[in-house]
């Protein structure tokens, strides 16, 4: 692994003699001072922060624009990333939560030169949340749904003030929206009527560190450094982002030098790479978690014994070591340590294959059962589901996979699961805990929410609904725990591991900081 | 996913012109002297010999593998070919690699032959009904071989899974569809040469009914190009159904197939060279017999083409 | 000339109407749908049905389907429902890189293909012939995706003569010369395929042509070796080698898949098959028309030279 061929010294000249004739500009692997390239395994599909739903849009997105409330993604070491005043200066939240007063940053100007204010703001919220406003874009009131359906009201003051009713109370309003599918970031009004909402796509115009320069959709979307920026500046000229689908191809792209940044490189890669000098990072509080649904309208998973057994049966320990290769850690609940209210000393079953298999006898089925798990295709090869198979057919539990094309698992995952299946699987979460309100809630129910396996519990219920009225971090945060205990009791999950988010750098960067999140804050980076 | 490189290999149609090496004289007396004619190609008689040995091997997997396919040892993950007790090394899982190759040919070698049969056979009888027939057939048969051409096989695949399940036969289906119009096309020209030899009107002129003549003269002069294309086809269909697999729809894990073998392999290429290249070096072998087969082949249905 | 000409483009219409309903049937047959790809896990049903709404996709299929033709007779090829930006500007810069990449890979494989097989069939069941239809053969049966990696291996990261990916140096200039370097590899793993059959072809038609009766007669009047071969072989074996050369370029302007992926080539086969992974019916439509398209083309273009090769095979 990783041992490049040396090439003798006397055929090396040869080589760059021979190159000189075929390319007398600089070598290959020259680099502009102070630009990243990227490589990412999948192409963004727009760049309107307004009516986009993938992280992988975010990645560019959070470089150009900034919401009124903004996540900071320089600290590495946090749980969570800090809410920090965005293009708001500050913001006051009425004692009844209801009513959110922001004072916004003054001097600010978009990257076409016009200036940040309440109008701008006014026309922003109008764009994906008031349907009678001639500027109400229905597309980006699809994907910004999340934030916008509590908003009842929203009114400029003055100039530089501007204030938002909600519905009801909710505090984690704020970073809901910087979690939802379309994020409320502050698009500049006059590209919305140059260019028309579906022109923002190509014509992205924010107040963010970088600026848009162009974008050849499958090839390149590039920015530079915006000069005018009212915080601090960002210190590369260029951010060169390039769609890799192929990991091998990116691991080459890498070693190359045509790149100097990968995202999910192959986890059987990463040793080797880390050996030819090219420098890990990951995440410890990486906000999501790889976890699999148990079909509660299953006979066999009925009895809470059987669920019990199978997270017992399953080595998460095994699979973080072996196959995550440390970029991986085992997880126990469905609070991931992304999350302000992550319980670390939690660990609901230890893997015990044997008391597994006694559990499976006394809930009645001493010789196991068959039981059909749908997963998705994903590119690794179902390594991790190809070792749950192995563990649980070590407990007498025969696993059938079934594996479907990603948009078609999509649809059987939040359709919920029929009645034949018994389990699936997703990785996903938020930095919110707010984000257990989704996946494990009666009234989340598939198809309506994303509680694919049916889970029900009144009581968990009760606890997550009184956690987001409260605005004490710390009782929300016992509330948030006391749920996942009982849900992990009810042992309706079992959850696998947290993914690490393991990116490969080259050793010409500097500065790159791996957040809590799923995208990143690029302009504290460097490259030689 | 389009169809692969030489899925194209046919004949145009629309002129009339030889196809792949000559349909020929086509007379169906002879038989014991071809087959004697086909042991005596040596290259033909090893390729033959050699797909035998393959299927024979893959048909009698549960008793040849010394392991359980799915079966893994964690602590041997790409262990190297010569390791005890795992003769050609194991794979990313700790799998043994030996008996994923036997079993894995139950499904490529499936996936290989089941559509270019199918298909063939499909595309044969388009051919001869679009060739012979002419006029408002002709124009119908071959315009609805140029809709099908234009299926993307991955959308195809995608559709029949969701109605189906995804398994061995949604790649077989969507393979066999895809390949139709190039058999056809192909299947169609030679039969428009052979139709216009002098033979088939000393034929016609002696009382052969429209049947007889089909059967009996015609489809013999349109077997030959028809194999060596069919036989060129297999190995390529083996690495386009495993890209079907690996994208969630055909073979189901942990069963394998040589082509994802390739495929799953080929990303620690340099850390593991034995994972990919193995089952590669299968699929090359298995390929070139096939070629070498359909040439044979030929050779014995067509005495011009016979050595000198 | 000109009848048979028209008779063919006419014959386009019914087949890219046929296509686009197909492929509108079939986009509606898979499971899921652009929402879904779009929204990403979060969305609920509720608001999947929304933005279903928003982008017209709740009306019935032959709605859509009429609205959509209806876009197309103006000229309009509609707006990609991922991106937000209109079908044609994703498609032609594709198209272009698609088209760049197909005529470096036919080149090659022509000349690989003409050489090899003609050198084959003068010699037949020669070593020279075993040789050569041996060694094409080898390297058109290798999975492509492997080989290509095989090639970058050793060219790109070995010997650090060429690079792994993309068409350019994203930090660099660019320039000819710069593409020049990136089309090397993706374009031999590309070519050897048809290479491959190319070979068989040519050997198998140029042997046909050897064998026939008037061939057999200019020999036996003295005719040299060269003008035998020029006037006589190589000019009856041409329609065939024409007609699958045709079939080669016709596949590899459809985009060649495998070797986009591993090389990063953007060109029309890994468009295609994102937007049919991500369902976005516009792109998956306009794209399928435009590889249809150009296969028929290609073929009528075949068909014009093979009349013009060979009066006898101008369609009666």
């Amino acid at each position: 692994m990783g041992h490049r061929m040396a090439v003798p010294l006397l055929i090396r000249v040869a080589i760059g003699a021979a190159l000189a004739i075929i390319q007398p500009t600089a070598t290959p692997q020259a680099q502009a001072a102070g630009t990243l390239i990227w490589g990412m395994p999948s192409e963004t599909d727009t760049m309107d922060p307004h009516a986009t739903g993938g992280w992988t849009t975010y990645q560019i997105t959070y470089q150009i624009f900034e919401g009124l409330a903004k996540e900071d993604l320089t600290k590495g070491d946090v749980p969570t990333p800090p809410l920090v005043p965005g293009l708001a200066a500050s913001w006051e939240i009425s004692p009844d939560g209801l009513q959110y007063t922001f004072k916004l940053r003054p001097g600010v100007t978009f990257h076409d030169g016009t200036p940040f204010d309440a109008a701008a703001v006014k026309f922003n919220f109008e764009r994906f949340w008031d349907k009678s406003s001639p500027n109400y874009y229905p597309k980006a009131a699809s994907f910004v749904v999340a934030y916008a359906k509590w908003i009842k009201g929203m009114e400029v003051l003055d100039p530089m003030t501007v204030r938002v009713i909600l519905t009801a109370p909710n505090y984690e309003w704020l970073r809901q929206g910087l979690q939802s599918y379309g994020q409320p970031l502050m698009v500049s009004p006059a590209a919305v009527k140059a260019y028309g909402n579906e022109g923002i796509a190509l014509h992205p115009i924010g107040t963010g560190p970088f600026r848009f320069v162009e974008r050849q959709q499958g090839v390149r979307t590039v920015l530079e450094r915006n000069p005018d920026y009212w915080g601090r500046k960002a210190q590369l000229d260029r951010v060169i982002f390039r769609p890799l689908q192929d990991p091998a191809t990116r691991v080459n792209a890498l070693s190359n030098g045509e790149v100097q940044m990968i995202s999910t490189p192959p986890w059987d890669e990463i040793q080797g790479l880390v050996d030819d000098g090219f420098k890990l990072s990951t995440n410890p509080n990486v906000p999501y978690i790889n976890y699999l649904y148990l079909n509660m309208k299953q006979d066999v998973f009925k009895d809470v014994r059987v669920r019990r057994a199978v997270n017992m049966a399953i080595d998460r320990e095994g699979i973080a070591r072996e196959i995550y290769r440390k970029t991986g850690r085992p997880e126990f609940g469905l609070l991931s340590p992304g999350t302000d209210a992550y319980d670390p000393g939690f660990r609901s079953y230890k893997y015990d294959p044997d008391a597994a298999k006694k559990l499976f006898a006394e809930a009645g089925y001493p010789n196991g059962f068959k039981v059909v798990f749908e997963i998705p295709q994903v590119g690794t090869g179902e390594l991790v589901e190809s070792w749950i198979q192995r563990d649980l057919k070590k407990v007498g539990i025969d696993v059938e996979l079934r594996k479907f094309e990603w948009v078609t698992y999509m649809g059987r995952w939040a359709g919920g699961m029929g009645q034949d299946i018994g389990m699936n699987e997703i990785g996903w979460g938020m930095s919110t805990p707010a984000w257990i309100n989704i996946v494990a809630r009666c009234d989340t129910m598939a198809p309506d929410g994303q509680n694919s396996g049916y889970y029900c519990n009144k009581e968990v219920d009760a606890l997550l609904s009184q956690a987001l009225t409260t605005r004490d971090p710390a009782a929300a945060k016992a509330l948030y725990q006391k749920a996942n205990r009982i849900i992990m009791d009810d042992a309706a999950y079992v959850p696998i591991v947290d993914d690490l988010q393991p990116i490969m750098l080259s050793p010409k960067v500097h500065g790159f900081v791996n957040p809590p999140e799923d995208w990143f804050d690029l302009s504290t980076v460097s490259v030689d | 996913m389009v169809p692969p490189d030489t899925a194209h290999a046919g004949v145009g149609e629309g002129e009339r012109s030889d196809g792949v090496g000559a349909p020929a004289i086509p007379p169906a007396s002879g038989r014991r002297w071809r087959i004697a004619a086909f042991a005596r190609d040596r290259a033909a008689f090893a390729a033959a010999l050699f797909l035998v040995l393959v299927a024979g091997a893959a048909l009698l997997a549960p008793l040849l593998s010394p392991y359980d396919p799915a079966a893994a040892d964690n602590l041997l993950r790409y262990a190297p070919p010569g390791t005890a007790g795992h003769l050609l090394g194991t794979d990313a899982q700790g799998r043994d690699m030996l008996s994923r190759l036997l079993w894995g040919g139950r499904v490529s070698l499936v996936v290989g032959i089941v559509p270019v049969m199918v298909a063939s056979a499909t595309g044969l009888a388009l051919g001869l009904l679009a060739g012979t027939a002419g006029g408002w057939t002709d124009q119908v048969i071959m315009r609805l071989l140029d809709v099908v051409f234009a299926f993307p096989m991955v959308l195809l695949a995608i559709a029949i899974a969701g109605v189906l399940r995804p398994g061995v036969w949604t790649e077989v289906i969507s393979i066999t569809v895809v390949l139709i119009p190039y058999v056809g096309r192909l299947a169609r020209t030679a039969t428009l040469l052979v139709a216009s030899m002098p033979f088939i009107e000393a034929a016609r002129a002696a009382g052969a009914t429209r049947t007889a003549l089909l059967l009996r003269y015609v489809t013999p002069g349109v077997l030959p190009p028809l194999l060596v294309y069919a036989t060129t086809l297999v190995g390529l269909m083996i690495v386009v159904g495993s890209g079907l697999s690996f994208l969630g729809l055909g073979v189901q894990p942990p069963a394998s197939d040589w082509g994802a073998m390739v495929s799953e392999g080929r990303i620690v290429l340099r850390r593991a060279p034995h994972a990919t290249v193995l089952p590669g070096i299968v699929i090359v072998a298995v390929s070139l017999a096939f070629s070498f087969l359909g040439d044979g082949l030929r050779d014995a249905l067509d005495p011009r083409s016979r050595r000198r | 000339m000109r009848g048979f000409l028209l008779r063919r483009l006419a014959a386009l219409v019914p087949v890219l109407i046929g296509v686009s309903v197909v492929i509108f049937l079939l986009m509606h047959l898979a499971p899921g749908d652009v929402t879904t790809t779009l929204l990403g896990p979060q969305a609920t049903e509720a608001d999947r049905v929304a933005l279903r709404r928003t982008l017209g996709l709740d009306q019935p299929v032959p709605a859509q389907y009429a609205r959509w033709v209806a876009r197309i007779a103006e000229g309009d090829l509609g707006t990609s429902v991922a991106t937000s930006r209109p079908v044609a500007a994703l498609i032609v810069p594709r198209f272009l890189n698609t088209a760049l990449l197909a005529a470096a890979s036919l080149a090659l494989a022509m000349a690989i293909g003409y050489g090899a097989g003609l050198l084959a069939a003068l010699r037949p069941r020669s070593v020279l012939d075993r040789v050569l239809t041996g060694v094409t053969l080898l390297f058109g049966s290798t999975p492509p995706f492997w080989l290509g990696l095989v090639l970058v291996l050793f060219f790109a990261l070995r010997l650090r003569w060429l690079p792994v990916s993309g068409m350019t140096d994203m930090a660099g200039e660019g320039g000819v010369l710069d593409v020049a370097r990136h089309l090397v590899l993706p374009t031999v793993t590309t070519a050897l395929g048809p290479a491959a059959i190319i070979t068989r072809l040519v050997r198998s038609s140029v042997l046909e042509a050897i064998g026939r009766p008037h061939v057999r007669v200019a020999r036996a009047k003295g005719l040299g070796r060269g003008a035998l071969l020029r006037r006589h072989v190589i000019l009856n074996a041409l329609p065939p080698i024409m007609t699958i050369t045709g079939l080669q370029l016709g596949y590899l302007l459809g985009g060649a898949l495998f070797s986009e992926v591993v090389f990063a080539w953007p060109g029309l086969g890994s468009l295609l098959y994102d937007s049919i992974t991500a369902r976005d019916t516009p792109v998956v439509q306009a794209t399928t028309l435009l590889i249809a398209l150009l296969f028929v083309l290609v073929n009528v273009l075949v068909d014009l030279v093979n009349a013009a090769l060979d009066p006898r095979l101008k369609e009666s």
